[in-house]
């Protein structure tokens, strides 16, 4: 007995130490907020993983205090996944979002016909790209446009025909818009669609304001031109649609850019399409 | 010697307070890589703007590794500096997946602003 004293004195301190204390009330706050997130049918679909990483947070958490009755350790891992919950939760909106940007021209084609992202979902069809410094077969262009009046055709204002974060445009490039009102004027059965797009750096809202307001002077220059305004619809795609990859600058510069699209005949705008 | 006595009676003692140190320490052994963990975090959010699209989370996470890195200096808070590294971890992570969200937020509104311009 005298030796088997000091066993169970510690023993009783080691329960005490654990059983006495009171859990953390955080942990029944992270079990509640990760059985309401995995009871989410959207968050077991789309953040398969975050979720399972906030369940293992929780479980850590729970752990500690259970086996080791660390109670600090305990609370510090209660914020580690009450923090890994909301990446959960923020990343099935995110999945989300990026369903429904992705849909979005595809519904547009559904129920606006030609008001598609035309330029990048266009296959085949005529195209022409303009920059500084070359001198691009306007005639061979135009004149492919003439001989098949049913195809699409799209004219890319590079980035370098517009001012440094302006919507002016250089002069070659309204001299090559001034080609495009004529041909416009021989061929009444033809509307083009305007869209602007930029690069992803700098501020997103800027952007997609950038990229309207170029599309939007575009416009203006073929309305100035003589061209009917109903004939011209305009588009701010902001970085949404990239033709080249972000990460070099010449991808950027690519990106940065206006896809004059003239429609096929036939395809004329309808302002009045819901 | 009354005092050497002392010293052998205690030696266990002392010895267990040792292997407690010793444990504890191990716990929370060099915070160093927490800290690198939270400072590619953080620099990893302020690339996705998160100065502009989760600015509070962003701040959160900055105060976390600021903090961390203060108790880091002084090494007998080794423990607390890699919670608040983990901390600032996560919370960096938060500010990632809300600037994404709020990103494409407004990407999905300007695209139906677009749509709904066309319609005019």
């Amino acid at each position: 007995m005298r030796h088997v004293g000091p066993l169970v004195l510690a023993a009783a301190v080691a329960i005490a130490s654990i059983g006495c204390a009171t859990e953390p009330r955080e942990l029944p706050q992270i079990r509640d907020a990760y059985d309401r997130l995995a009871a989410n049918a959207q968050v077991r679909q789309q953040a398969g993983v975050e979720l399972h990483d906030a369940e293992l947070a929780v479980d850590r958490a729970f752990e500690v205090w259970q086996k080791d009755g660390n109670y600090d350790e305990s609370v510090h891992l209660a914020y580690l996944a009450t923090r890994r919950i909301e990446i959960a939760q923020l990343a099935t909106e995110r999945r989300e979002l990026e369903d429904e940007i992705e849909q979005m021209p595809r519904q547009r084609v559904a129920q606006l016909a030609q008001r598609d992202h035309l330029a990048a979902s266009m296959r085949g069809g005529t195209r022409l790209e303009l920059s500084a410094g070359d001198a691009p077969d306007l005639d061979e262009f135009f004149a492919k446009l003439e001989e098949e009046p049913d195809e699409r055709g799209v004219v890319t204002l590079g980035d370098v025909l517009f001012g440094f974060d302006s919507d002016a445009l250089k002069g070659d490039a309204e001299k090559s818009l001034g080609r495009l009102s004529t041909f416009l004027a021989a061929n009444q059965g033809r509307s083009v669609l305007v869209e602007g797009h930029t690069d992803d750096t700098g501020i997103l809202e800027y952007n997609f304001d950038l990229s309207r307001r170029r599309a939007d002077h575009v416009r203006d220059e073929l309305v100035k031109d003589g061209v009917d305004p109903e004939r011209v619809l305009t588009v701010g795609y902001g970085p949404v649609y990239p033709v080249a990859p972000n990460t070099t600058a010449t991808g950027r510069a690519q990106n940065r850019r206006v896809e004059i699209v003239v429609l096929g005949r036939g395809e004329a705008l309808d302002p009045a399409a819901p | 010697m009354e005092g050497g006595a002392q010293v052998s009676r205690f030696g266990p003692i002392l010895g267990l307070a040792i292997a407690c140190a010793l444990a504890s320490a191990c716990a929370g052994t060099s915070p160093q890589p927490s800290l690198e963990a939270a400072e590619g975090a953080v620099q990893a959010a302020e690339n996705a703007q998160a100065r502009r699209y989760a600015s509070s989370d962003l701040s959160r996470a900055l105060d976390n590794l600021s903090a961390a890195r203060t108790e880091a200096a002084d090494k007998a808070n080794w423990i607390e500096a890699r919670r608040h590294a983990e901390k600032a971890e996560v919370d960096a992570e938060v500010a990632i997946e809300k600037s994404r969200v709020q990103q494409l937020r407004i990407t999905a509104t300007e695209l139906q602003r677009g749509a709904s311009e066309g319609a005019r």
